[in-house]
């Protein structure tokens, strides 16, 4: 299950748990504090994850006691990896909505059965036995496969591994599950994907397509679906052409998707592994197909709209998963599967992404009826609604005064009081509307203007106008334009409308509007232009103002460090300043509206959309925190912060927001968070007790091994005493002492052996070491502990003992010299005899009368013996002495280590503490290693020996190095034995010379001959303060090491 | 009246073998000193009461290897094993056969005699064994088959009655049978003949 192409999946199995009315935060209670936490842990978890493969991501919610409803445990097997789309959008609604709806908690156990990316006929059972083992005490309460990969594995192994459980299978296709023998406990929700309507759906948006680019990948469920798409994409043949890019690396279709012919279009099926074995997870190649292709994308699933497909038909993923939900919820409710119908679900209303569209020029009018538009920007109306309130408020009073003209034309020949009345009306309509009026012929230059007109242009109420007066009022700045334009409507007969300024004698400034147009009045012989004329002063100061608000807005906005939005009553944006853009990398039409949402994390997608939906609605200020595409396509954690904007008078305008990058810190936070979920599994997969208490003796901490041991979980144990779980009353009063003690002392404590009566009566034997906590005021408010269940080591142990001493004394034997074992037999011949004789001798004496004859024959034979003895040790030396010494540059330190190397176990077992204080900078000495060495040991065991009388806790031996005078390096033995009798210490060195009961006298002998042959002294004296040492010299290397 | 016990020296080293053989000589002992394996075993020792004091280093055959020998043939003399360099294996696999000591060259004399007074006590004990065993094998022996079928059975501590219905006999039968069986083995108690049963090795019946 290992993948190597992805450091987060190494965890086949997620365990997360929901509990009702807790939202959908992982909880992790009892965690570790920091702190707490001895170093070594860290150590051992780089071991750990080296071994193991498998990390719970343990989410243990506190469920109290009895009345908590039982959890539910709920097995997702993926077929790919929690990450691919689409399944993965099906599974994340599935858990969403399963533990909203759901009464019980439940327990999500993933896994994913990476396996079937690679190979159909790889091995299964290391799998298998996974399962097996994960499940074997607690077998889940639903099995919910995703894709049939998933499903198949499980119809194979489930009756194996999971009788009698029910299943769910969801997100399999309708063919798929075709084959599927159903049995009783199974169910499943399906789509039914129709692949001709994906192709009818391109055809029928861009007619004029020939060429479909299928983007599929190559691992066997795709090889199954490309079968599946060949076949039934058959009946377009005359009318398509279908390049299917299954054989190609991803790296091949990005080019090739880039270089498509005119009137192409990519289908985008599924990308799960590409032809050079590389698996993309989530929808990062649809990214890529979309910012790359140079032909319109289309997809078959909801979740991929406005990740850049056109649209169509889409099947409903997250529909699916929120359906299997709810069948799932049926199940874990006792419903049995079988009384629930296979959930078939077909493609949804057609849907389309506006920005698609309109980069593909796709008319609307070719979207089917009933389709939906999403990612429309606000429309022209939204965007200029005052303009065109303004706008249709002129036409209307143009179209009243045109209105009132018809009418004045049309009653003119009938009544002349009509005119009048027409007049006043008219008048009226322009007073009300403080619209200008002007009337001239085409022939002259004469201007009739209504008052407000004239008004307008700073003239008096009477007096003849014509056009050149109007025209030198418009300001000089504008008049130029204005002038031009006039003439040009004029000769061409066509309307004019225009915006200029009026600059008026006594110095003003207007704005107005003005429209005019040709009109054939009959009656006045000829052409005549009339138009009106619109104050607009005021709105133009107000846009004016609103721009230069808007310019200083901006100019803040975009200097400000943060990143800012702003979104209008109806919840789309409206602007992103220059930190938004320059973060996204985006221009700015791409963001507008809902553009940006792109640029959020799909998971945290729909939780940002509702925060921001409801905060909307209620008005409300609202900060949450999600992941954003960077520029370069990393995402980042983004913190953002809404308000709602008012308006003076209180009217709502949208929100306004401002975003910090918090990636930063939220990786800190997420680091700290795996930090503890990784000490937490380190200590429960301790094998040893690990645990803290308070001084009132509650548990604080304890691992899964405590929590076995009492027969009870760890949630259960926190804040509970020994007592409440364990029987033996000694025991608990012993582990109290200690606790208190330690507390008390602040002194670490190892307690060699205790023991602990464990649930099921059985006592265990541990080693503990306790350390006090430390808390305020140099006090320990806690005592942590970590103790070995040494129970059989015990016993082990025991048996042990008596292995090592064989060994040492073997060892021991061996290592003193084989010349001396083997000439030990030899020479215990005549001794044997010799000790014999002698004592037989004594017999003889006693008698009475004194067997004379007999002892002189003894002593002949005693003399004999004893020259035997004699030529045995004289051999001995001459062969010690002929014995090729292979003399090398030695370093004193590594010999001194490799000796004391050998000797630990021996000490130990002696317990005799061995110390080296080994001088730095010590020259090299020549000699032969394996002989010092021999002497080395042979001094260190005899000074192990001689402190046999020694009570254990006082037997030190202390080997140490140090410049030995003329060139030589000397190595010195102490022992805090008894020390030597001073009669004795002359003849320590001598053949047979011993103090021991059942020494042979040839160890000494033996390494003064060794060391004399390498030109160096032994000798031996007594220690002032008691006890005895040992030390020789070997002349120094000349050269270095 | 037994026979004066014999020491039997095994030792390769002539020097060391006359030592001690001299030594044991002057404590009292009979000595019968041997030269090699060998020679031990191509002396067929009558049986009498003694043991054997045995090199364990030889070369040819070992000490070790001889008393693998004697105990394939069934010779019961208790083996006392001295050496000049003993290393465990060795000393482990000895008194796993049944050495009685194992004693480390030089040896001194008080060492040695404790050896050797014990071998021999346990060679005594032994053979008043053995000899009650053989005399309880000849008792036994003249049994008829039916009495050893009821004798298996009451070994078991089965009641008459119970013995009278797996054997399809009636009650007055098998304690007649009963009666038969105490008086041939010599014995005056139910306790004595289960006793008597243990050391011959029967079987209770099921």
């Amino acid at each position: 299950m290992h993948l190597k192409h992805s450091s987060v999946r190494i965890l086949p199995i997620l365990v997360t748990c929901f509990y009702p009315g807790r939202g959908h935060r992982i909880r992790t209670v009892n965690r570790p504090q920091r702190g707490e936490i001895p170093t070594y842990f860290f150590r051992n978890a780089a071991r750990l994850v080296a071994l193991s493969a498998i990390i719970f991501v343990t989410a243990a919610g506190n469920v109290e006691g009895a009345d908590a409803p039982r959890v539910r445990r709920v097995l997702i097997l993926h077929s790919f990896g929690r990450d691919f789309a689409p399944y993965s959008a099906a599974s994340s609604s599935f858990r969403t909505e399963l533990a909203r709806q759901s009464v019980a908690p439940i327990e999500f156990l993933e896994a994913s059965l990476e396996t079937v990316r690679f190979a159909e006929g790889g091995s299964e059972t290391p799998f298998v036995e996974y399962l097996r083992a994960l499940f074997a005490d607690r077998p889940p309460n639903l099995l919910v496969p995703f894709g049939a990969p998933a499903m198949n594995f499980l119809l194979r192994h489930r009756e194996q591994l999971f009788p009698g459980v029910p299943m769910l299978v969801a997100t399999v296709d309708e063919r798929r599950l075709k084959g599927v023998n159903r049995d009783a406990n199974t169910t499943a929700v399906g789509v039914q994907i129709d692949l001709p309507g994906v192709v009818e759906n391109i055809l029928r948006l861009l007619p004029g397509t020939t060429n479909i680019a299928v983007v599929i990948g190559n691992s066997p469920l795709e090889r199954f679906w490309l079968k599946e798409l060949q076949q039934d994409f058959q009946p377009f043949t005359g009318r398509v052409r279908f390049t299917w890019l299954n054989e190609l690396s991803f790296e091949e279709t990005r080019k090739r998707v880039a270089t498509l012919p005119q009137n192409s279009a990519i289908l985008y099926a599924v990308l799960l592994m590409d032809a050079a074995g590389v698996p993309h997870e989530q929808e990062r190649a649809l990214d890529i197909l979309h910012a790359e292709g140079n032909a319109p994308v289309f997809g078959a699933f909801d979740d991929q709209l406005g990740r850049g497909i056109v649209g169509g038909a889409l099947y409903p993923i997250q529909v699916v998963g929120r359906e299997s939900a709810a069948i799932a919820d049926r199940i874990l409710n006792g419903e049995s599967p079988s009384s629930i119908q296979t959930l078939l679900l077909g493609p949804g209303t057609p849907v389309y992404d506006w920005r698609e569209l309109k980069r593909w020029g796709i008319s609307e009018s070719r979207l089917p009826p009933g389709s939906v538009v999403k990612f429309r920007p606000p429309s022209v109306w939204e965007q200029y609604k005052w303009y065109v309130i303004g706008a249709i408020a002129i036409i209307a009073i143009q179209g009243a005064m045109i209105a009132a003209l018809l009418l004045y034309r049309a009653r003119r020949r009938q009544a002349e009081a009509e005119l009048r009345e027409s007049r006043e009306f008219m008048d009226l309509a322009t007073k009300a509307g403080e619209l200008g009026l002007w009337v001239r012929d085409m022939a002259g230059n004469e201007v009739w203007a209504n008052a407000p007109l004239r008004s307008l242009f700073g003239f008096g109420e009477n007096g003849a106008l014509r056009l050149s007066d109007l025209l030198a009022r418009v300001h000089p700045d504008d008049s130029a334009r204005v002038v031009s334009q006039v003439q040009r409507a004029q000769e061409d007969g066509l309307p004019f409308e225009g915006e200029f300024r009026t600059l008026l004698p006594d110095g003003r400034e207007r704005w107005v509007l003005t429209k005019g147009q040709t009109v054939d009045v009959p009656q006045s012989a000829g052409l005549r232009r009339m138009g009106v004329v619109l104050d607009i002063t005021e709105r133009k100061n107000a846009e004016e103002a609103l721009r230069e608000s808007e310019a200083r807005f901006r100019v803040v906005a975009d200097a400000a460090p943060v990143m800012i939005w702003m979104s209008g009553t109806d919840k789309l944006c409206i602007f992103f300043n220059r930190g938004w853009l320059d973060f996204t990398g985006r221009a700015l039409d791409r963001e507008l509206g809902n553009g940006w949402a792109e640029g959020v994390h799909r998971e945290d997608f729909d939780r940002c959309l509702e925060v921001y939906i409801n905060s909307f609605d209620a008005r409300q200020e609202f900060t949450m925190e999600y992941r954003l595409r960077r520029w370069d396509g990393e995402y980042r954690w983004i913190l953002d912060k809404g308000v709602p904007r008012f308006a003076p008078d209180g009217a709502f305008l949208g929100f306004i927001g401002s975003c910090i990058d918090l990636t930063e810190l939220k990786c800190g936070e997420e680091a700290l968070e795996k930090e503890r979920a990784f000490l937490r599994q380190v200590i429960d997969i301790d094998p040893n007790f690990i645990f803290a208490k308070d001084r009132e003796g509650r548990f604080t901490l304890v691992n899964q091994a405590v929590a076995d041991a009492y027969g009870t979980t760890v949630e259960n144990l926190v804040g509970k005493t020994d007592a409440d779980f364990n029987t033996n009353i000694e025991e608990v009063e012993a582990f109290r002492r200690m606790d208190l003690e330690v507390m008390d002392t602040l002194q670490e404590r190892f307690i060699l052996e205790e023991h602990i009566t464990d649930s099921n009566g059985k006592v265990r034997w541990l080693q503990t070491v306790k350390r006090p906590i430390m808390g305020k005021n140099r006090t320990a408010d806690q005592v942590l502990g970590a103790a070995t269940d040494i129970t059989q080591r015990r016993q082990a142990e025991l048996e042990a003992a008596r292995q090592r001493a064989e060994l040492a004394h073997i060892n021991r034997v061996s290592t003193v010299g084989e010349l001396a074992v083997a000439l030990a037999h030899e020479l215990n011949q005549p001794l044997g005899a010799i000790l014999s004789n002698a004592e037989a001798a004594e017999m003889f004496l006693n008698q009475e009368p004194p067997a004379l004859e007999d002892v002189r024959e003894i002593l002949a034979d005693i003399r004999k013996d004893d020259q035997r003895a004699g030529e045995v040790i004289q051999r001995m030396r001459a062969l010690l002495r002929k014995r090729e010494m292979e003399v090398r540059p030695l370093d004193v330190k590594e010999l001194t280590r490799d000796v004391l190397k050998l000797v630990g176990a021996d000490a130990a077992l002696r317990k005799t503490a061995i110390s080296a204080e080994l001088a730095p900078g010590l020259p090299a000495i020549s000699g032969d290693r394996a002989q010092l060495q021999q002497v080395l040991l042979n001094l260190i065991l005899n000074g192990m020996e001689a402190m046999g009388t020694v009570p254990e806790g006082e037997r030190q031996l202390i080997v140490r190095t140090g410049n030995g005078g003329n060139g030589t390096v000397e190595i010195a033995v102490s022992d805090s034995g008894p020390g030597i009798p001073a009669d004795k210490l002359p003849k320590l060195f001598e053949p047979f010379f011993t103090t021991k009961k059942e020494g042979l006298g040839m160890g000494l002998a033996i390494s003064q001959t060794i060391i004399e042959a390498h030109g160096g002294r032994i000798r031996a004296e007594n220690n002032p303060d008691g006890g005895a040492t040992f030390r020789f010299t070997v002349p120094a290397c000349q050269q270095s090491l | 009246m037994p026979a004066e016990p014999v020491i039997h020296v095994v030792d390769d080293d002539p020097s060391f073998l006359k030592a001690v053989s001299r030594i044991l000589k002057a404590g009292g002992y009979t000595v019968k000193s041997f030269a090699s394996a060998a020679e031990f075993l191509a002396y067929r020792a009558p049986d009498i009461p003694g043991c054997i004091l045995l090199d364990l280093t030889m070369p040819e055959q070992t000490g070790l290897d001889l008393q693998v020998k004697l105990s394939q043939a069934d010779h019961q003399l208790p083996i006392v094993f001295l050496t000049g360099h003993g290393d465990i294996p060795s000393t482990v696999h000895a008194m796993r056969e049944g050495a009685v000591d194992f004693l480390t060259k030089p040896v001194k004399k008080q060492d040695l005699f404790v050896a050797v007074k014990r071998a021999l006590a346990r060679d005594a004990e032994e053979r008043v064994k053995r000899e009650r065993l053989r005399r309880l094998r000849v008792r036994l022996d003249a049994l008829t088959p039916r009495e050893r079928e009821v004798l298996a059975h009451v070994v078991s501590g089965k009641l008459n009655k119970q013995i009278a219905a797996d054997l399809g006999t009636t009650e007055r039968t098998i304690k007649a049978h009963r009666a038969g069986i105490m008086s041939k083995l010599g014995v005056k108690s139910v306790a004595e003949l289960v006793r008597f049963a243990g050391e011959l090795g029967i079987e209770p019946a099921k």
